[in-house]
């Protein structure tokens, strides 16, 4: 009893070891090809038999990192281009990092290469970046999440190290393109300046300063900063027709900050008018234009900056809860 | 309504400048200046008058409670003070990592009045100091607008800045913190500072550098002038504007200000070793380079010196800036720090320093809080500036550089609304002072008119003088006529109603709570007040043993150490990164591994906010995300901060939510044996929501105190010698048992109800017992 | 063999004045005659016994919150459930208050057992279970093997505990016990052999017996967290005087022969340690102070010297005596240790290390957590706080700022001569002012 119990778990062994054994050969010319690829490429293009054999098929161990997305120019996915871009980045600087191995490969399918992978594995959005590790099968958390983790290089590096403890520096190729812009633009503006040498009158222009900071101004009262850091929609459109303003005190929509900025340049322009009326600071000549006009001007500026500065007291009056005040309108 | 009688008086002023009775214009504004300061007094006090006078909210609890050690150690015990009672186990060095100019200011007024035998309490002086120095602050704008336009412009802003709430936001009674002296600091030295570029004397320019190191004292946003001055003087450079008097200012003005910044034990060496203070010493440099150039230039005024200057100025412009950078690369100047580099790159804070960006005041600023702080000046103030740089001389170019500058921080940051609001008021101030002298001076346009006064300071010496023609008199009808200026005297009058009515709303309204007392109302208009911290920190300071070590998160720390006086782990200022991580991670973390990171930091009690009962939106569950966040920064391998979200991403504490959330420290603090909040019982008010995980018991900590609205809660870490004997649970055991005997509740009825009740042995040999015996088998 | 004699009754005196109230449950009271050796050596050193019967109506251990004995055995394995006030939980609560517990069980042990072991943090094999080994029973053994003969060599190397001249085999007849792995409060005194297991020796063994070879324990103990002591043997055989003085002969492997089993000694040092009075330690004093001066204090700027003293004893014979031993380290923690060391040994009982506080300022401690097999745990810290430097205590003249200083003065003197340049020059000149 004993003996045969030994025997059959002789058997098994010395079985196991050959599957071993021929497992291993299999692996070990799998990860050759797969490097030999990687040096072509950093990432690998995937259609369905070289997926199911490097992807799918039992003896692996090294994780793969997938990527699936629509390049083609027909599927007019505008997402996919940034996304790749970003997973170049990563690929490239996994192959220069120091942290280099054949533990893991980046892979790419197309959607119009490989069609059939996405309906093995019920994708139906483009792109989709996975994870599927050295054993066991891919979780939920083994797909990256844009929305929440971002698609920048960054992001999926650190997904990527939760996921494969491999610890890759980002390493982007420098971009000119902002540098050699700017020197363009200097050099572009020292052409003008050495044309226009003789009379660089314009540069002491000061409507033309005065009108630049009044603008910047307006803009950055307006919260326009505000929109370049937090992107809001350009404004709301509900079932009953859109909204401009937006409702809470600490949101606003990019149209409502124009109209903002709009509502200030008015009340700024209806003062202005008002005290050139009256003859400006340097009291300069004001026999020249005859008083009708003059009355006509202030007139006009002061109506100006009541109505448009009471437009501006009701729409922050209906931003705010509970504002008690208003001027004109309610 | 200060501002409204002020305009009057600023009118009347006006005639009084006709008539040319100088000691009427003064007698005016020096009534106005007072008036101002008694209704910026006044309006800040709403917090006193509704509450009780008390520091407020977080960091004035630190400033309250170094200010009374130096009052009562003295000024080098203060400056030495390590204190080990903050950032357990690491302690702190309170002298060497603060700004002391608050506390030596408030200590200094405390040793007079006690010298004049005034027996005042410190906190009282903390408490007013800031609505005192607003009221200096409005007299150092009166000054800085007057010497950049007119006195009467100066009257406006001075009143403006008396009550803006752009202002009286940081510098209401109670929120004793460095921005509310920090404020007339600035104003004061940028005064000082065109005052010295005006005369060109080392007088002027000293007296600059003295007011800057008081800054520098006061509040980091020094930065702010040590860049904004350079900016001014470089700019004046490449007007051609080079002078004499700027030389002199500037060189004077830098080096006696740098020596003086490096005396800030906080500061030390930073002003030659960061990037934040280079612009300074570079264009210090330039200024050399140009000023011998000039030099050179006066040795023999022949030849072609224009040239050679333009070029020579650039040579020397790009050396410095070449320099800079290089050291830079050499690692001799720290690069830009990320609170600074933040402000430029306007997404960096987000992605590197959750920290900062978890902080509500970095936000960015939407264009209806913009209008909330200034109200009417956000649509006028553009218009100062206008005129300013039609008519730009020397110092406006600086009022100018200060308003676009100060301007685009404010829209990065809401908290630098406050370096905003003084220009926005000056150059208000100029536009609402130009209109109304013209309006009301224009009959009187027969004889001399008012700009005899005003040209003194409204043209600088650089020669514009002659552009400037006195007309003859103009035709009568050519005014504007009686109706049009009164109509618009009366919407002006109407305008600035509004803005002090504003003022004042917005002052009660939004910034006189001091967040340590809530204040609730019922629909009746029955206010309830909800004192809950005080009642815990009370607690802690009464119960706990004198070292024991609160762990909460950093929010509370200086209110723990400033009430409570107790060792804290983490507080407000934010200094050591990893700590605060370790504290996130504890709170994230299920509770035996809690219990592990609070035993390595000997940690007695845990604090935490839980506003679920009366729907309190700033507790520690809403900024549970941040702390995990943080602490994800720092062990990425722990913790994931998607397994706190559940699989559609959101943010629910409900029983949709996922089981990391369900199973942290922070939610079983939160809604341990939770069962207040209206119906259904342990309802959530805040979330809005019915928590997920409810019933559960704690293993390693247990209930230590909870107040009255459930607010704060307290939690005793319990000891390791409490596990007294490692038992075996009934699930960890290999022989079957026979469980009757292992319910402890049934069994140990037993002792209650008889005491004396006879026990069971088997086979003993009674008959009696032998039935019994035969029952029980 | 006078001054033992002299020692012994210094002892017995000693801790007769320090009377230990001792609580004895038994099933019948003849237990008191069968193990009447036990008893008088227990009386002997100066406890007095109170025997009661498990089930008596009127048990209570502490009466107005005072508990009336200090330690408790427990020899009635036909419990069923205990008189009284007296159950599970009282017994625990007893532990749990710093009382000491000897436990004696058999086969026949029932339920109420199993629930105290398990509070302790082991288990009792089930009922009617007992430890049976084929290979090393003793001669006097009827037929079932229950009654084992097991080496000294079994024994755990705590001469505190056990003593040190074991060298007679031991007789058990009983249960075996279970350890709990990751439990490291529990020892296991005495272990069968390898060919051992627990099972019930009438009938058939089906399944896999829960104590098999080294594994089953046969007697265990546990020193709680507050040094309240716990002694469990699975039987109570094995104190009786049967036990006591049977000889000893082994039927198989060698024929150990023995003409008295060493149970009589194993179970009186039991006792000893059990009862405390063995293995007591206690910090008498602790100090530390900056190398150089004398009084303590409770914070150092950073990289002083510091001297730390602990003064540790050992309770021998009833009296407290100065604690002899190399290995006591001290700690200087912040939430890692920044240094540990060794403390040297000083002439009575003090021990003192001397080290160089870190460049770290911060909140330390001074930890001291001597813990070894047998004695209670030893564990002392104090808290110090360790300061930076003063703006007093930098150096004042730096070389490298010589040239800073002599430009400084260097300026003054300019400044002054200039002045007088400027007094007394006769045309103004306008320029050298500004520069």
């Amino acid at each position: 009893m004993k003996y045969k119990t030994l025997l059959c778990i002789t058997v098994i062994l010395t079985y196991y070891n050959i599957d071993a054994q021929n497992r291993a050969k299999g692996l070990d010319e799998k990860v050759q090809q797969l490097t030999d690829m990687t040096a072509k490429h950093s990432i690998i293009p995937l259609n369905l038999n070289k997926f199911k054999d490097f992807v799918k098929s039992p003896p692996r161990d090294y994780s793969f990192i997938v990527m699936f997305t629509a390049m083609a120019p027909s599927r007019r996915c505008t997402i996919c281009q940034h996304v790749y871009d970003e997973y170049v980045v990563v690929a490239n600087s996994f192959r220069v990092s120091p942290s280099y191995s054949d533990k893991l490969f980046f892979g790419m399918v197309d959607f119009d290469e490989g069609s059939d992978i996405f309906q093995m594995l019920r994708l139906n959005t483009a792109p989709v970046i996975m994870h599927f590790p050295a054993k066991g099968k891919p979780k939920p958390a083994d797909s990256m999440d844009f929305e929440r983790a971002g698609i920048h290089a960054e992001a999926i590096i650190k997904w990527i190290q939760d996921r494969t403890d491999i610890q890759i520096r980002v390493f982007r190729p420098p971009n000119y393109s902002g540098a050699v812009a700017f020197a363009m633009l200097f050099i572009l503006l020292a052409g003008f300046l050495y044309l226009r040498r003789n009379n660089l009158e314009f540069l002491y222009n000061k409507q033309m300063w005065a009108i630049i900071a009044v603008f910047f101004c307006f803009a950055m009262v307006s919260g326009q900063m505000w929109n370049q850091i937090r992107g809001p929609p350009f404004f709301h459109r509900t079932k009953n027709g859109p909204v401009y303003i937006n409702g809470g005190s600490h949101g606003q929509f990019v149209l409502e900050s124009y109209i903002v900025a709009i509502l200030n340049g008015a009340v700024v322009v209806g003062m202005i008018l008002m005290i050139e009326a009256a003859g400006g600071v340097k009291g300069t000549v004001v026999a020249a234009l005859e008083g009708k006009r003059r009355r006509f001007q202030s007139v006009v500026g002061l109506v100006l900056v009541c109505v448009f500065f009471s437009l501006l007291l009701s729409v922050f009056r209906a931003k705010t809860q509970g504002y008690p005040y208003s001027f004109l309108f309610k | 309504m200060p501002t409204t009688a002020e305009t009057k008086h600023s009118n009347g002023r006006n005639k009084g400048i006709f008539n040319n009775t100088t000691g009427f214009s003064t007698l005016i504004t020096v009534t106005v200046l007072s008036l101002a300061w008694l209704a910026g007094f006044a309006s800040r006090l709403f917090a006193v008058i509704r509450f009780e006078s008390i520091i407020h909210e977080f960091d004035p609890w630190f400033n309250y409670r170094s200010t009374a050690y130096m009052v009562q150690h003295g000024f080098y015990n203060f400056l030495n003070w390590f204190d080990e009672r903050a950032w357990y186990p690491l302690g702190r060095i309170v002298g060497g990592t603060v700004y002391p100019g608050l506390m030596i200011t408030s200590g200094t007024i405390h040793w007079i009045l006690h010298t004049l035998n005034i027996p005042i309490h410190i906190r009282d002086i903390c408490v007013f100091l800031a609505p005192i120095f607003s009221g200096l602050t409005a007299i150092a704008t009166y000054l800085l607008t007057s010497e950049l336009w007119s006195r009467g412009a100066g009257l406006f802003a001075a009143c403006f800045i008396a009550i803006v709430p752009g202002y009286s936001s940081r510098s209401v009674a109670g929120s004793y913190d460095n921005e509310g002296i920090a404020i007339f600091a600035l104003q004061f030295t940028y005064y000082l500072w065109l005052k010295s570029i005006k005369s060109g004397s080392i007088f002027w320019s000293i007296c600059t550098a003295l007011s800057y190191f008081y800054m520098v004292s006061a509040w980091g946003g020094y930065v702010f002038i040590i860049n904004l001055i350079p900016l001014h003087v470089f700019v004046l450079l490449i007007m051609g504007r080079f002078s004499q008097r700027l030389f002199v200012s500037y060189t004077v003005f830098y080096i006696i200000g740098l020596l003086l910044s490096m005396q800030i034990p906080f500061v030390g060496f930073q002003p030659i070793r960061t990037s934040e203070h280079m612009a300074a010493s570079g264009v210090f440099a330039l200024l050399m380079a140009v000023g011998a150039l000039k030099y050179l230039h006066s040795l023999n005024p022949k030849g072609q010196w224009k040239q050679l200057l333009i070029l020579g100025g650039l040579v020397a412009a790009g050396t410095v800036f070449l320099a800079v950078v290089l050291l830079t690369y050499m690692g001799v100047i720290a690069p830009w720090s990320g609170r600074f580099y933040s402000l430029w790159d306007t997404g960096y804070a987000k992605i590197h320093i959750p920290i900062i960006a978890s902080v509500s005041e970095h936000q960015p600023t939407t264009w209806s809080s913009f209008f909330f702080d200034l109200h009417v000046l956000v649509c006028t103030f553009p218009v100062g500036l206008w005129y300013c740089i039609k008519n730009i001389n020397d110092e406006r170019v600086f009022v100018a550089l200060y308003a676009l500058s100060a301007v685009y921080f404010a829209g990065v940051m809401v908290r630098l609304m406050l370096t905003l609001t003084p220009v926005v008021c000056v150059l208000a101030g100029i536009a609402f002072s130009i209109l109304l002298d013209l309006v009301l001076k224009e009959d009187e346009m027969q004889t001399a008119p008012v700009e005899t006064e005003d040209s003194k300071n409204l043209y600088d010496k650089a020669g514009k003088l002659k552009k400037r023609t006195p007309e003859p008199v103009p035709a009568a009808d050519s005014g504007l006529g009686m109706n049009v200026r009164s109509g618009t005297l009366i919407a002006f009058m109407i305008l600035l109603m509004l803005f002090s009515v504003h003022c004042t709303w917005a002052t009660s309204n939004a910034y006189s709570s001091p967040s340590i007392v809530l204040a609730s109302y019922g629909n009746d208009g029955s206010r309830k007040i909800l004192d809950d911290f005080r009642e815990a920190y009370g607690w802690l300071s009464q119960n706990t043993a004198e070292d024991a070590r609160i762990m909460s998160w950093w929010d509370y720390g200086y209110q723990i150490a400033g009430m409570g006086n107790r060792t804290t782990l983490v507080d407000n200022n934010t200094w050591n990164n990893s700590h605060i991580a370790l504290v996130g991670k504890a709170m994230a973390s299920n509770e035996s591994a809690a219990y592990d990171i609070m035993t390595m930091l000997d940690v007695d009690y845990v604090l935490v906010i839980f506003g679920g009962a009366i729907g309190y939106s700033g507790d520690d569950i809403n900024k549970f995300i941040w702390m995990v966040r943080i602490a994800e920064g720092e062990h990425p391998k722990e913790i994931h901060e998607a397994d706190y979200f559940t699989e559609r991403g959101e943010y629910r504490v409900d029983s949709e939510a996922s089981k990391t959330m369900l199973n942290c420290l922070m939610y079983k603090l939160s809604y341990y044996r939770y069962d207040s909040g209206g119906s259904p019982a342990g309802y959530d008010r805040t979330r809005g929501a019915l928590p997920g995980h409810r019933g559960f018991q704690l293993t390693y900590l247990e209930e230590a105190y909870t107040t009255e609205h459930w607010l704060v809660r307290i939690y005793r870490v319990k000891k390791p010698d409490e596990f007294n004997r490692p038992r075996l649970p009934l699930a960890k055991r290999t022989i079957p048992t026979s469980n009757n005997l292992s319910k402890k509740p049934a069994y140990d009825l037993g002792p209650m109800t008889s005491k004396r009740r006879k026990g069971l042995l088997k086979n003993k040999p009674t008959l009696v017992k032998g039935k019994k015996m035969t029952k029980l088998e | 063999m006078k001054i033992s004699l002299i020692l012994g009754l210094i002892a017995c005196f000693s801790i007769a004045c320090a009377e230990q109230e001792t609580l004895v449950l038994v099933d019948n009271l003849n237990i008191r005659e069968t193990h009447s050796q036990f008893f008088k050596s227990l009386q002997d050193r100066g406890y007095s016994l109170t025997f009661k019967l498990a089930d008596d109506a009127n048990l209570v251990l502490s009466k107005y919150g005072e508990y009336l004995y200090k330690n408790l055995i427990v020899f009635s394995p036909s419990v069923v459930e205990f008189g009284g006030q007296l159950d599970t939980e009282g017994i625990t609560k007893f532990i749990d208050d710093g009382g000491n517990v000897l436990m004696a069980g058999n086969s026949v042990a029932g339920d109420v057992y199993r629930e105290i072991v398990s509070e302790c943090g082991f288990e009792m094999d089930e009922e009617s279970a007992a430890v049976i080994d084929h290979f090393n029973y003793d001669a006097l053994d009827e037929g079932d093997h229950t009654r084992i003969v097991v080496s000294p060599k079994n024994l755990i190397n705590a001469p505190t505990i056990v003593g040190t001249q074991n060298t007679q085999p031991l007789l058990f007849e009983g249960t075996g016990l279970i350890l709990d792995k990751d439990n490291s409060l529990v020892m296991p005194i005495l272990t069968a052999d390898s060919t051992a297991y627990s099972y019930n020796p009438k009938s058939l063994v089906k399944e896999y017996p829960h104590a098999v070879g080294r594994k089953t324990v046969l007697i265990a103990a546990l020193q709680a967290r507050n040094n309240a002591r716990i002694i469990f043997s699975g039987s109570l055989f094995f104190f009786s005087d049967e036990a006591f003085n049977s000889p000893v002969a082994k039927v198989h492997g060698d024929k150990t022969k023995a003409s008295l089993s060493g149970n009589k000694a194993l179970a009186v040092h039991l006792s000893e340690w059990a009862f405390g009075e063995r293995g007591q330690l206690r910090v008498r004093r602790v100090h530390h102070h900056r190398q150089g001066d004398k009084q303590s204090s409770n914070t150092y700027t950073i990289t002083d010297t510091v001297v730390y003293k602990i003064e540790i004893e050992e309770l021998k014979n009833g009296k407290w005596q100065p604690f002899e031993a190399n290995d006591v380290q001290l700690e200087f923690v912040r939430i890692d240790p920044f240094i540990r060391t060794t403390l040297k040994k000083k002439p009575n009982g003090v021990y003192e290390g001397i080290f160089k506080v870190p460049d770290v300022w911060g909140v330390y401690q001074f930890k001291v957590d001597y813990d070894r097999i047998g004695y209670t745990r030893l564990y002392h810290s104090t808290q110090v706080s360790v300061r930076p430097l003063q703006h007093t205590q930098y150096e004042r003249f730096i070389p490298s700022a010589y040239p800073y200083y002599v430009s400084a003065f260097s300026m003054m003197v300019g400044v002054f001569l200039f002045s007088f340049v400027f007094l007394y020059y006769k045309e103004e000149t306008p320029k050298s002012k500004s520069e």
